[in-house]
């Protein structure tokens, strides 16, 4: 079992804006790929990075993150999957057993769907490999639906089980809390979840606040939209109320972290709260952008300053502006890489300067930036990322 | 790599540490090329799942820590597209699991002490609850070769 059943190859950055100690990293490993099976890990990983770079903040964030795909390759195909489960249940399709690096089992603690890995070995793996990581995924190759979180979120090939990984990385790469107002169920018959205790969670989207003056997403609360927007009329149970707000209404919305009472969430839904659901909540996104623009440096500098938002739209269209004419090449792109290197020294000063100077920034924003970039939104509209091409991690990028 | 300040050394190092039944262990201790988070003020509860990491000198002050939010995992999460909203928890806690921190090269300090909450809570389910004051939950070198206590000196988790 374990590191003598199978090999690791190496890392390959497939996502590459720039060195790890400036970016956020995202590192994807696999277990239960053979080496005739390596095409298929990468297809997942392709997968997985399309879907992530969909999602917002992912999506603004994108050329502040890396992705780098870690290639093991096991000895047998697949992952430890038994007949028989002490919650009753039966494999998907034929029970399993596999001799994988990384040792990934179905049926833990007697759940069929509760897939886990050897999270000590896959961050000991990691830490050799890419040393600045800050996510880790594993996905295992096998089509039981199931997944697990920890420092390490698991999730298996199965149609639909990345969400698992995405909502784990919320988790444990993001600080971010369960929403749902339910520990075991909401029809679980359980009687210990109906009121919150009495302590703010430390988490950014839950509260016990029903103030709207103290209420920690209070700014991303509209001044028309009501606190408490939902309220739960039945402690003893879910809240089964229709949405009476916008899917992105931020407010305050009874029912969360595993009780029906007393904690509030920031919106109707979010990806915190029910698999499937295909938004993070603001409140959600905002503390994701928070995270990796704690390790990612903004490329950036002076319009990042200017409009106090690496993340803001107008940003995110300059940085791939910039990225597009470098990637087209020719006397334009060598002479944007130019003025982008020269910008990368004196653009962090020049940043400082307009960060401390309110009228100098704002008077930058409204005569040169925001004529700009409107003349580009007409030429151009909202730009995608620039694709990048995979090299191996510790390449020059 | 982003350059450091006085308070925030350019390099870090990862320390990663492995718990099960027996206790924690430092299992890894890998440098790193960026610098080590803001350090976090002393928290004035945990709950079961949190642990404290602390930089200690040889005169056992503190110079850095890191509040480290479910580090210890006391339940699972259980996906199940069968599930009303797909998700649910159980209080089954996993069999092992690993947590790490990043902290600041400082020459000044010797040792990571590892604080948690005293005892989980006994009620299933209810492990999460903020309670009591931390206490000392494991202690490990930080530089092989040291003098300090032997590794794996962390308590039951």
């Amino acid at each position: 079992m374990g590191t003598s059943d199978g090999t690791v190859v190496g890392a390959t950055k497939v996502v590459d804006h720039g060195a790890d100690a400036d970016r956020w990293n995202l590192v994807v490993v696999g277990d239960g790929y053979r080496s005739d099976q390596q095409a298929d890990f990468e297809s997942a990983v392709t997968s997985l990075t399309s879907t992530l770079q969909g999602i917002a903040p992912f999506d603004a964030a994108w050329e502040r993150i890396n992705v780098h795909r870690l290639d093991v390759h096991s000895d047998e195909t697949g992952a430890d999957n038994p007949a028989t489960c002490a919650d009753g249940s039966s494999p998907a399709g034929a029970a399993t057993s596999a001799r994988t690096y990384f040792d990934a089992s179905f049926c833990n603690n007697g759940i069929r769907r509760l897939l886990v890995v050897d999270a000590a070995l896959v961050v000991t793996t990691v830490n050799a490999e890419v040393p600045e990581w800050d996510g880790i995924l594993v996905v295992v190759n096998h089509t039981e639906y199931g997944g697990s979180g920890g420092t390490v979120a698991v999730y298996s090939t199965a149609p639909s089980a990345v969400d698992i990984a995405i909502h784990e990385m919320g988790h444990s790469a993001f600080g971010l809390a369960d929403e749902y107002e339910y520990y075991a169920g909401c029809n679980s018959g359980e009687t210990d979840r109906n009121n919150h205790p009495a302590t703010e969670p430390s988490e950014p989207n839950v509260t016990i606040v029903s103030d709207r003056a103290t209420l920690k997403w209070r700014h991303l609360v509209d001044s028309a939209t009501d606190v408490p927007t939902t309220e739960n009329g039945d402690c003893t149970r879910c809240d089964t109320q229709a949405n009476p707000a916008s899917a992105t209404t931020i407010g305050l919305f009874e029912g969360a972290h595993y009780y029906h009472c007393d904690a509030y969430r920031p919106a109707f839904d979010c990806r915190m709260r029910t698999m499937g659901q295909a938004l993070f909540c603001a409140v959600c996104q905002e503390a994701i952008k928070k995270k990796i623009g704690a390790v990612a440096k903004p490329a950036c500098f002076v319009a990042s300053a200017v409009y106090g938002d690496p993340f803001h739209r107008d940003v995110v269209l300059l940085r791939r502006w910039r990225d597009r004419v470098i990637a087209r090449g020719g006397a334009g792109g060598t002479a944007m890489r130019l003025a982008a290197g020269t910008y990368a020294r004196l653009g962090p000063r020049a940043a400082q300067y307009a960060a401390t100077h309110p009228r100098v920034g704002r008077a930058l924003r409204r005569r040169a930036l925001v004529p700009l970039v409107a003349a580009l939104r007409r030429r151009t509209g909202d730009l995608p990322p620039v694709a990048v091409t995979a090299q191996r991690s510790g390449e020059k990028s | 790599m982003g350059p450091g300040t006085p308070d925030r050394p350019a390099r870090a190092t990862r320390l990663t540490f492995a718990y099960d039944a027996s206790g924690i262990r430092l299992i890894d201790r890998q440098p790193i090329s960026r610098p080590a988070p803001p350090a976090d003020e002393a928290p004035a509860q945990l709950t079961a799942s949190d642990i404290v990491a602390e930089l200690r000198t040889a005169a056992d002050a503190a110079t850095y820590r890191r509040v480290l939010p479910q580090a210890i995992r006391r339940d699972v999460e259980v996906f199940d597209p069968a599930l009303p909203g797909g998700v649910r928890r159980d209080p089954s806690p996993p069999a092992a699991g690993v947590f790490t921190v990043i902290v600041p090269e400082d020459p000044a300090a010797d040792e990571v002490v590892l604080l948690g909450r005293e005892e989980p809570a006994d009620v299933p389910g209810m492990a999460d609850e903020a309670g009591a004051r931390p206490v000392e939950v494991g202690r490990f070198r930080l530089r092989e070769g040291g003098q300090a206590p032997p590794e794996g000196t962390g308590g039951n988790v």
